[in-house]
């Protein structure tokens, strides 16, 4: 490659990088929860279903969430299987009584294979 | 030991696929590096290469799911399912094809332009395809598909330069046996292409870096370079190129000039040979840290990702 191309195409590339760089919307990172129903601190009704909302997509066989009540006794939930790549949902196998639950959620990026881990709680009327 | 065991895997992915584009790439912009091959020699090095590299890359593809299906389930022997569960599985194992079909070619066909090119081209797709199973897939939308690009070229412009390195290397260790006037002028001309692609490769491994960065790091996480465990090896891998670069730019303006030379007094070749061997294989080692490092960011939690 000539000089002058050479200088030309270096050129190019660093503007349309640093513009690039400056209109990108900073990314985000791994798996982690965007937004839960029941909301994480709110207080509901028995909830049918629990559905967790990721910010990527995640690989379900790996993916999971645990709801433990009040006393820290482990409520048995049922996965059904959702459509949408980046979230979980599973149905209490009974109706939940009053009191706290908490969630504690396992995802897994499909994209490198990272686990992340959190938990909320919420409270039942 | 899960976290070192990923971290190996990775390792001997990058450097056998880097190493496979790298060469192919090299042989296809530096014709006379044909001119040292021993000609109907069936293990000269260059074939040595196709066939170590895509089965070093096909272990290593293997072993990395392995560590992964540890890592998720507890079980190495999992890995079946992580492989087709994950899209980061059904990527490697399509890297583990194109590697394959490469090697079942060099099996058969004589290492011709045409073999070379063809592991151009596969080698380069393989490299490239870490961009879609690493940190190269944070980011949505527009700014992913900036990070991605970015990724890609800076696999690539890697790629070629460890290629260069290390057939470079080569070529200085063998001749050095033979000393024949030849080999000299093989070096030289070898070492001139590569003083004009080397500069190309450098600008865009440090803009494609920079962009990296931007999404991996951020602005306002800068501090996290320093203490954190992603910033502290992205800051090793940052001292080891600076190292390679410093010892580039002593073969491109001391060495290479002083070969030239030697090419019209060739009593002085051996002895710029000894101290390029030397300076080759120090580089050579340092690209080697270089990929370590990288392989082991992988495992860490980049700090954009930290709330």
């Amino acid at each position: 490659m000539p000089k002058a191309r050479r200088a030309r195409t270096s050129t190019g590339l660093m503007t349309l990088c640093t513009a690039a760089s400056l209109w990108a919307a900073q990314a985000q990172a791994h798996a982690k929860l965007v937004s839960a129903d029941p909301a994480p601190s709110a207080t509901v009704t028995a909830p049918k279903t629990i559905h967790l909302e990721f910010s990527e997509e995640i690989a379900k066989k790996f993916s999971s969430f645990k709801l433990t009540d009040t006393e820290g006794n482990v409520v048995t939930v049922m996965t059904i299987q959702t459509k949408d790549a980046k979230s979980l949902e599973a149905m209490p196998s009974a109706a939940l009584g009053p009191g706290v639950y908490t969630v504690s959620w396992t995802a897994v990026s499909t994209d490198d294979g990272h686990r992340m881990t959190g938990s909320y709680s919420f409270t039942v009327q | 030991m899960i976290d070192w065991t990923l971290s190996v895997t990775r390792l001997l992915q990058f450097a056998s696929t880097l190493t496979l584009f790298g060469v192919a790439a090299f042989r296809l912009y530096e014709r006379e590096a044909e001119a040292i091959d021993v000609p109907g020699q069936h293990w000269a090095w260059p074939r040595s290469i196709l066939l170590v590299a895509p089965t070093v890359g096909i272990l290593g593809t293997f072993a990395w799911l392995m560590a992964e299906a540890e890592s998720l389930t507890g079980t190495w022997t999992s890995w079946g399912t992580v492989l087709i569960s994950t899209r980061f599985g059904a990527i490697a194992a399509v890297r583990a094809a194109l590697l394959g079909s490469l090697l079942v070619s060099a099996l058969i066909w004589a290492p011709a332009k045409g073999l070379w090119m063809m592991a151009g081209v596969l080698g380069g797709v393989v490299v490239a395809s870490f961009a879609w199973t690493g940190h190269g897939s944070i980011g949505a939308g527009s700014a992913g598909l900036l990070h991605r690009g970015a990724d890609v070229l800076h696999l690539l412009a890697a790629g070629v330069w460890v290629g260069a390195l290390l057939t470079l290397s080569i070529l200085v260790v063998r001749s050095l046996q033979t000393l024949t006037p030849a080999d000299t002028r093989s070096i030289a001309h070898g070492l001139a292409r590569f003083s004009a692609i080397g500069p190309a490769a450098v600008s865009i491994l440090t803009l494609t870096g920079v962009v990296n960065s931007w999404y991996l790091v951020g602005l306002e996480h800068w501090h996290a370079l320093f203490n954190t465990p992603y910033g502290l090896a992205l800051m090793a891998k940052l001292v080891f190129f600076v190292l390679m670069l410093a010892l580039a730019a002593i073969h491109r303006f001391w060495l290479a000039p002083q070969l030239q030379a030697a090419l019209r007094r060739p009593a002085s070749a051996a002895d710029v040979l000894r101290k390029l061997r030397v300076s080759l294989i120090a580089e050579t080692a340092l690209a080697v840290l270089v990929l370590a490092a990288v392989a082991k960011l992988g495992s860490l939690q980049p700090p954009v990702s930290i709330t």
